[in-house]
């Protein structure tokens, strides 16, 4: 379906040349709107709603990295959590220890190294679906598993269910780096998808096979996107951890790990749609919560179960298919 | 969601906890079946319904009965353990069963290829539905048998689900099929036991 269309869209335009240079008109005009909106939000906002708005930026980084696995190498993660919520462990231990917020950049960098080599491992596979299963198991496990870790020091006892604290940071200390690292992580997918690069890329998605036929080298391209991928949800899984302060077994939770799969949903092929499914997400969360607590999750329910016909043609194109099915249903019982 | 009937109906009457946890667990499954095949398009698009079914469920055991924990300390039936392994036996009766009658033949046809099974006409939905509707029957029978053995709360079903899935993984390594691979998930089973209780115990 998507290959379809993105053949139709290049088919309208004369060459692939004029259909990327008209994509990275609307990537760098996207960007600029933006930029501006995170210029403007920390003087227009109150503390709560640029707390809110911070953590919709951090879920942002967190979906694009996710992205990456799918639009590049086809391959749907459930197991994303591994390096957002190891970031956020590792970095809680490490400051821990040497109680100095310094290490914390090279925990979430180890963190994301750590998780990219599982996940490029578990990528050499051909069988697509087993990946969806393997990833969301070992996941799981992690997230079931992590109440047990305890660390002693000094004769106090850390971790388990209560998890990890971490120093207190400024909220718009936060929202500076976050708005600064989905700008730049922005701007990256969206130029690195429409470069010859990204095209190359993409035949992995399509076919392995044929990829390798055609020189190709695999292996190396699901390597690269497996780092690039981890290692950017590393870093949104720091910034995560530092936005709260605090790190529970929570952040392996299959909810986490669910995220960018139920965010993507709503708008397909952009990377300002994975944004948007994000900034939706979290503020339909707040909301829902403010009316019960974990309401949220029968939203995540209710998403992934319509999530398939979501994803064949996105929330807009259902929509308008379902309005033009009853306009069509109306004119024929009139007819009738 | 057996284990909650468990823990309303243990005290005043449990033939009838029983019964009602394998209905509403039988009419579950059949929703289950109608959305995957509404919906859904292979396995993985089943999968993810399957997923976004057992959060929902989930939730809404969390909104009725809040964060907490419950222990069923005191029960009227004894022998908990044997009629778990009087259930053990019924099942891989059923599955013998099964599998020695012309209806194995079709379930294989099932399970290797939608399509395949389709034009032998075998009646494709019926077994889905059976499949579905009964397996969910039977570990709802499961969960209400194994409820004193745990403490309940709303996600007591992942870790049977993901144990579930290591032990599915690594009995497909042996590539065995029919009665032959459910004993080797029994074994198996026992393997994965012993090994948590050595790990954990």
């Amino acid at each position: 379906m998507r290959e379809m269309e993105e053949v139709k869209e290049i088919k309208v335009v004369s060459s692939y040349r004029e259909y990327v240079k008209r994509e990275r008109k609307f990537i760098f005009i996207e960007f600029s709107i933006l930029t501006f909106l995170f210029i403007i939000i920390p003087s227009i906002s109150g503390f709560y709603l640029l707390w809110l708005v911070t953590l919709g930026i951090i879920y942002s980084i967190y979906t694009l990295a996710w992205n990456c696995m799918e639009t590049m190498l086809g391959r749907t993660s459930l197991g994303h959590a591994i390096p957002f919520g190891l970031a956020g462990y590792l970095s809680a231990i490490v400051f821990l220890y040497t109680q100095n917020s310094i290490f914390l950049p090279v925990a979430w960098i180890f963190a994301g190294i750590a998780s990219a080599l599982l996940l490029f491992m578990l990528s050499l596979s051909k069988d697509r679906i087993a990946f969806v299963f393997i990833t969301f198991l070992i996941g799981a496990a992690i997230w079931i598993l992590s109440p047990l870790l305890t660390l002693t020091k000094e004769g106090s006892i850390y971790g388990g269910e209560e998890g990890f604290s971490l120093p207190p940071v400024q909220v718009s200390t936060v929202y500076g780096i976050a708005a600064l690292m989905l700008l730049a992580s922005f701007l990256f997918f969206g130029i690195f998808r429409t470069s010859l690069t990204g095209l190359k890329f993409k035949t992995v998605r399509d076919d392995e096979k044929a990829a390798k036929i055609v020189g190709v080298k695999v292996s190396r391209v699901k390597a690269f996107c497996s780092l690039i991928s981890a290692v950017i949800a590393a870093l949104a899984g720091g910034l995560y951890s530092l936005h709260f302060s605090h790190v529970s077994p929570e952040v392996f939770s299959v909810h986490i790990a669910l995220f960018p799969f139920i965010a993507t949903v709503f708008f397909r092929n952009s990377e300002i749609g994975g944004i948007a499914g994000s900034f939706i997400l979290v503020f339909a969360s707040n909301y829902l919560n403010s009316i019960f607590p974990q309401l949220y999750l029968l939203l995540y329910a209710a998403l992934l179960i319509l999530s398939p016909l979501m994803r064949r043609g996105g929330l807009i194109r259902l929509l308008i298919r379902q309005r033009s099915l009853k306009r069509e249903e109306r004119v024929k019982t009139k007819e009738g | 969601m057996g284990a909650y009937f468990a823990y309303y109906t243990l005290e005043s009457n449990v033939a009838l906890g029983v019964v009602a946890a394998i209905i509403t667990a039988f009419f579950l499954g059949a929703i289950l079946y109608l959305l995957i095949k509404k919906i859904g398009n292979g396995i993985f698009e089943a999968t993810i319904i399957s997923l976004g079914f057992a959060i929902g469920l989930e939730e809404t055991l969390r909104i009725i009965h809040g964060k907490g924990y419950y222990l069923i300390v005191e029960s009227t039936i004894t022998d908990w353990e044997a009629m778990q392994a009087l259930l053990l036996v019924v099942l891989l009766s059923s599955i013998f069963a099964a599998y020695s009658s012309r209806i194995g033949i079709r379930i294989k046809f099932v399970e290797d290829d939608e399509f395949l099974a389709k034009i032998y006409g075998v009646n494709y939905d019926k077994y889905s539905f059976l499949c579905i509707t009964l397996t969910s029957s039977a570990i709802a029978l499961l969960g209400f048998l194994s409820s004193t053995s745990q403490a309940l709360y709303p996600g007591i079903g992942w870790i049977p689900l993901i144990a579930g899935i290591i032990i599915a993984a690594f009995t497909a390594l042996f590539r065995s099929v029919g009665f032959m691979h459910y004993g080797k998930i029994v074994l198996l089973s026992f393997a994965y036991s012993s090994l948590v209780a050595l790990l954990f115990g």
